[in-house]
């Protein structure tokens, strides 16, 4: 899985967007597939009760389990359904764009996403890095910022920064305020002044940007393992831990689920937008 | 926190100045201030994300802790420094000016 890369793609496509796109529904967008799925990857104990997947990459990206939050139609059904309920187009369209972002970023690691769900359970993955979450969150962190993610991550820092210009202020207040009313609410709900408002705008920046450095300093120079887990930057490495992943059997197959794939999302997008779309669309603002 | 300083009242067209395009000038000017006036704050909150993140680890790095802590802390800190630059900038109170 990406890390920080989910934080700070957020501030790209807010670069890249035209107006009419709402930062905040980018941003849910992109923490979307994994906000209401992580807790169990890595487990979760409360009490005497623990949380925690038996096969994570299974539970996270695959199906049976939640790996339908890493598809590109579960994108398109969320952010309907947040038309539905706020009429904001420039929600609907930063929430698909954000999610989109997400379940694309995430196909770089061995177990990649489920792109054409539900048409096909195909994985689509380059394998750059290992997924680790079976590993336990440091683990994870450990193989992450020792392998090609932390270089991932940090091309993803560099890019957002050669965008230095929408973390200005006059960025935020000229252009990113205006068109949300999200913004406006937010202030008057927590009184908030401009600083912080801006900060707030800011934060996932700082913290994506930080938590690079933060657990990369941990993973090598802190973390009590690091003799073991070492840096390799290989493709799919690092080597000291087993890199899930859920290969097709064939090329063979690897093609026609990924036609059957494309056909039924492209059949089911059409449907989708002549039965609700449209006329969600048409009475939204 | 609170202060009257909107998106709205600071967007271009609530001029500082005399003419319209003077108001645009002194409010590009505004934000270029308060973007390096606030730069050390940001500076503040990486050194702690960073350093913090690293010994807490998730306590500190998790997606909602970290953001709202660079909220917290600039937002924050960016108040107390503004009263202590203001306590320096006033002139010290004599004792009768202190009296009632």
């Amino acid at each position: 899985m990406s890390w920080a890369a989910h934080e700070l793609e957020s501030y790209v496509l807010q670069k890249h967007v035209k107006s009419g796109v709402s930062y905040l529904g980018i941003l849910l967008g992109c923490l979307l597939p994994d906000l209401f799925t992580k807790l169990p990857v890595y487990g979760w104990t409360i009490g005497g009760f623990t949380l925690k997947a038996d096969f994570p990459a299974q539970y996270h990206r695959s199906w049976p389990g939640v790996g339908f939050t890493h598809s590109l139609l579960f994108g398109v059904l969320f952010a309907l359904a947040v038309l539905a309920v706020t009429r904001s187009r420039c929600w609907t369209l930063g929430i698909l764009i954000g999610e989109w972002a997400h379940v694309l970023t995430d196909t770089f690691d061995s177990v990649g996403t489920m792109l054409l769900f539900p048409f096909t359970t195909q994985h689509y993955s380059t394998g750059m890095w290992a997924y680790a979450a079976q590993a336990g969150r440091y683990g994870d962190a450990a193989a992450y910022y020792s392998s090609l993610g932390g270089v991932w991550d940090v091309l993803w820092l560099g890019v957002a920064l050669s965008g230095f210009s929408v973390l200005r202020r006059r960025y935020f207040l000229e252009r990113v305020a205006p068109q949300d009313p999200a913004w406006a609410w937010l202030q008057r709900r927590f009184d908030l002044d401009e600083r912080a408002l801006v900060a707030a705008y800011r934060a996932w920046f700082v913290y994506g940007a930080s938590r690079i450095f933060g657990w990369t300093l941990w993973a090598r120079v802190l973390n009590p393992e690091r003799g073991v887990q070492v840096v390799d930057w290989s493709w799919g490495g690092p080597g000291w831990v087993e890199a899930v992943s859920f290969p097709a059997r064939s090329w063979a197959q690897f093609s026609l689920s990924t036609a059957w794939g494309l056909v039924g999302v492209s059949a089911a997008l059409a449907l989708l937008w002549r039965v609700v779309g449209a006329r969600l669309w048409a009475r939204a603002a | 926190m609170g202060a009257d300083r909107s998106p709205d009242a600071a967007g271009p067209g609530s001029s500082e100045a005399g003419g319209p395009g003077d108001g645009a000038a002194a409010t590009a000017d505004r934000f270029r201030r308060d973007d390096r006036a606030e730069l050390p704050l940001y500076l503040g909150a990486v050194v702690v994300l960073i350093v913090g993140g690293a010994l807490v680890r998730t306590w500190l790095l998790n997606w909602i802790a970290g953001p709202l802590f660079v909220v917290v802390f600039v937002g924050f800190g960016g108040a107390v420094l503004e009263r202590a630059r203001a306590g320096r900038a006033a002139p010290p109170a004599t004792k009768s000016d202190a009296s009632p």
